[in-house]
């Protein structure tokens, strides 16, 4: 039982240093605040919306009507359009999260106009994206309504693309807005109706939500420095060689100190949890949430012997921590959403601890069960297993 | 202490190499039970790696060591179980209490429930500072944190207990609180290795002594047989204000005369734990070894007056360790 007592005692030392509780979760809770006040919804505020083309027409009318997402220098400033084919798919990455919003252009699309028939375009939105979704779904239905009155296009235009560009929610909500009332007036005019369709379940994820995950994630990698400062600071001022010179074994050593990481890591999202959640930030499934917690603060636990094995002295922890969590948290969307990076970046957030805590914590916000998560758990015991291995491997003891 | 009494610990061949440098170059020793063996050396010999290899902390290169009937390489849990350490650091936790810092390392020694409280309760009495238990060691001073770092090492009543230079740096009134701690725990049946660069708590606490220098063995035996070594020969020793130049080579000079050093006067050069000497002293400490004590001392006094230093003190001592070494080695411990 020698490791829980060493786990025990690490936790009680750490809770007593006023600076570490400082950094661990007065911290956090600040920036949690700070960043969703300051930055509002990330959606509309944030980069470019990225969103799906899904051209099933292939003919000259779709083209009209999609070629804007990509030629228009106005349009291109707003959104971030790629084409795909499955509309199956694109519905997919919408209700995940990863699109703000996909347009389909069905297949019989040109032949119908062209015969003076009616048709439909599909506009699948996030619900947890509302003020992109609508402004997407505005954009879409005035170009339908380019399509098929070109006189009443060109008016429409006009309004929603030159306001949109100032980053102001309340700017922004003015021309939702217009738009929405000028594609009621103009429906009546319209051959072409947009249907819409909410690809998702959940609820709306706010800037809060979001940096609640994402801080509670990154300032859990910074228990694990504190984890490994702890380990080297005990080498070096003997009570680590004390350990060693007792009964116990290095395992059992070792596992206490493990132990005493990961106790600090839980109490940290424990508190980080119920203060969001006061702030009314809903989490979601609390089996998922935990198995995504326990799964991140064990990385975060190997992340700490990983730490320890690499820097030899207190100052080199803190460079190789550092540079190491700030890696992470940068491509894992501890910072920024992972959504609001070019597409070529993005697939980098799967290297990372953050980017694997935070897509399932983002989807557990969104509705996720606990089996749909266990990708993202599975993962995260596979990163800390192996920060650990290597960890364990390279330690330096004495 | 007879010959007859059995060896608990048993050194033999031991060897520690970093590298290219041997810290510890085939030290052998036995320490009998219920004695107090004392390893003296100055800073570097080796004493440290030499008690980390006894208490399982190090592996040896080479050599053997037994505690207790246990290997050390063989059997370290049981070498563990038969061993109490005071580590040369305060190797405690500052912001927790002595009372918590104590209950840990008991905890680490495998005591729990009633059996810890009893024995942390006699541990802090033997501290004597059962009245400050509840305090954090941060808020001690250096010879409170001594004493609580020994007590850490007592709780599980060790057969035998390895003191790694427990008075480094603490003042005149806590060092004898110690030496008189271990002095107890000894009666009470404790045998124990003290290490120490400090003669004086070496001659007073020890049955046996080994001098280390170097990695190595030079002498070892009971205090009076090490003495012996140095023969008839008799310490000068002389308190000076400073030191002149070439002074020490114009005594070395001097016919009848074996062997010179010169050293800050003890405890005085010893920076205490908070980084402050306890006084400012510039004065130098010669002592000059001669077997004709008689006559050379009134030559040193010329040299010296000619050299024109002034005279603090003079005094002339049957050998000590102290001499054992200068004998030995040609230079002082605390060089
Ligand atoms: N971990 C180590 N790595 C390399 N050299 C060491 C190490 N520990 C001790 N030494 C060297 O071994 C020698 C003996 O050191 P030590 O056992 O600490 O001496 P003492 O305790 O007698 O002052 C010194 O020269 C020291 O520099
Ligand atoms: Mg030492």
């Amino acid at each position: 039982m020698r490791w829980l007592h060493v786990g025990i005692k690490d936790l009680t030392v750490t809770v007593r240093d006023r600076g570490s509780l400082a950094i661990l979760i007065a911290m956090p809770m600040i920036l949690i605040v700070i960043l969703s006040s300051a930055l509002g919804n990330l959606a509309s505020n944030l980069g470019k919306t990225p969103v799906a083309i899904i051209d099933l027409d292939q003919g000259r009318v779709g083209a009209q009507v999609t070629d804007g997402f990509f030629t228009d220098p106005q349009l291109t400033t707003l959104f971030l359009a790629q084409r795909m084919t499955d509309p199956i798919e694109a519905r997919a990455l919408v209700a995940k999260g990863d699109l703000a919003g996909a347009l389909v252009v069905p297949a019989d699309f040109s032949r119908r106009l062209d015969t003076g028939r009616s048709s439909k375009l599909t506009v699948y939105t996030d619900p947890g994206r509302q003020i992109a979704g609508t402004v997407f779904r505005s954009v879409a239905e005035s170009l339908s309504t380019r399509v098929s009155a070109a006189s009443i296009a060109a008016r429409t235009s006009a309004y929603y693309v030159a306001p949109l560009r100032v980053r102001d929610p309340g700017f922004v909500y003015g021309v939702i807005g217009k738009a929405v009332q000028s594609a009621s007036e103009t429906s009546a005019l319209s051959a072409v109706q947009v249907v819409e369709s909410t690809a998702a379940r959940g609820t709306e994820l706010s800037t809060l939500s979001y940096y609640a995950g994402a801080m509670s994630v990154m300032f859990l990698m910074f228990g694990a420095m504190f984890g490994a400062f702890s380990l080297v600071r005990e080498r070096d001022n003997w009570t680590l060689p004390r350990m060693l010179m007792s009964p116990g074994t290095r395992w059992e050593i070792l596992g206490g100190k493990m132990f005493g990481v990961f106790m600090v890591g839980g109490l940290q999202f424990l508190v980080l949890f119920a203060f969001t959640s006061a702030l009314g930030v809903r989490w979601g499934d609390p089996i998922a949430v935990g198995l995504i917690a326990v799964s991140t603060v064990a990385a975060a636990t190997g992340l700490a012997i990983f730490i320890a094995a690499v820097a030899k002295t207190v100052r080199a922890v803190s460079g190789v921590a550092q540079m190491l969590i700030q890696f992470m948290a940068a491509i894992g969307g501890s910072f920024f959403p992972v959504s609001q990076f070019p597409a070529w970046m993005q697939p980098l957030h799967y290297v990372s601890v953050n980017g694997w805590s935070i897509d399932g914590i983002l989807a557990t916000m969104r509705g996720a069960s606990a089996a749909e998560v266990l990708p993202n758990v599975a993962a995260l015991l596979v990163i800390a297993a192996v920060f650990f291995g290597i960890g364990a491997w390279r330690l330096r003891w004495e | 202490m007879s010959d007859l009494a059995k060896a608990i610990v048993t050194v033999t061949d031991l060897v520690k190499r970093f590298g290219d440098n041997a810290a510890v170059d085939g030290v052998s020793f036995d320490i009998l039970e219920g004695e107090v063996f004392g390893l003296l050396g100055p800073n570097g010999a080796g004493k440290t790696t030499a008690i980390s290899m006894i208490s399982c902390l190090l592996a040896p290169t080479s050599g053997e060591v037994i505690v207790d009937g246990a290997s050390v390489t063989r059997d370290p849990r049981k070498v563990k179980c038969a061993l109490g350490v005071v580590p040369q650091e305060i190797a405690l936790y500052p912001t927790l209490t002595a009372l918590e810092n104590l209950r840990f390392w008991g905890r680490m020694y495998g005591l729990g429930g009633r059996l810890l409280e009893e024995r942390v309760a006699e541990a802090l009495e033997t501290a004597g500072l059962a009245d400050r238990a509840r305090e954090r060691i941060e808020t001690y001073s250096g010879g409170m944190k001594r004493r609580i770092n020994i007590a850490a090492g007592i709780m599980h009543h060790p057969r035998v207990l390895l003191m790694d230079e427990p008075t480094v740096g603490i003042d005149p009134q806590s060092r004898n609180h110690i030496l008189e701690t271990v002095k107890e725990l000894n009666r009470r049946g404790m045998t124990v290795l003290y290490t120490s660069h400090y003669m004086e708590e070496v001659e007073f606490l020890c049955d046996r002594v080994g001098i280390i220098d170097h990695g190595k063995v030079i002498a070892l035996g009971a205090i009076d047989e090490l003495r012996r070594l140095v023969g008839d020969e008799n310490v000068i020793s002389v308190h000076l204000s400073e030191l002149p130049a070439g002074v020490l080579d114009a005594l070395r000079a001097l016919p009848e005369v074996d062997s010179v050093t010169a050293t800050a006067p003890a405890d005085a050069a010893e920076a205490d734990e908070e980084g402050a000497k306890p006084e400012v002293d510039e004065t130098v400490m010669v002592q000059v070894l001669s077997k004709d004590s008689g006559t050379v001392i009134a030559d040193v006094v010329s040299v010296l007056g000619r050299a024109g230093a002034r005279i603090l003190s003079v005094d002339v001592r049957e050998p000590n360790l102290e001499s054992v070494f200068l004998h030995l080695t040609g230079k002082s411990l605390r060089d």
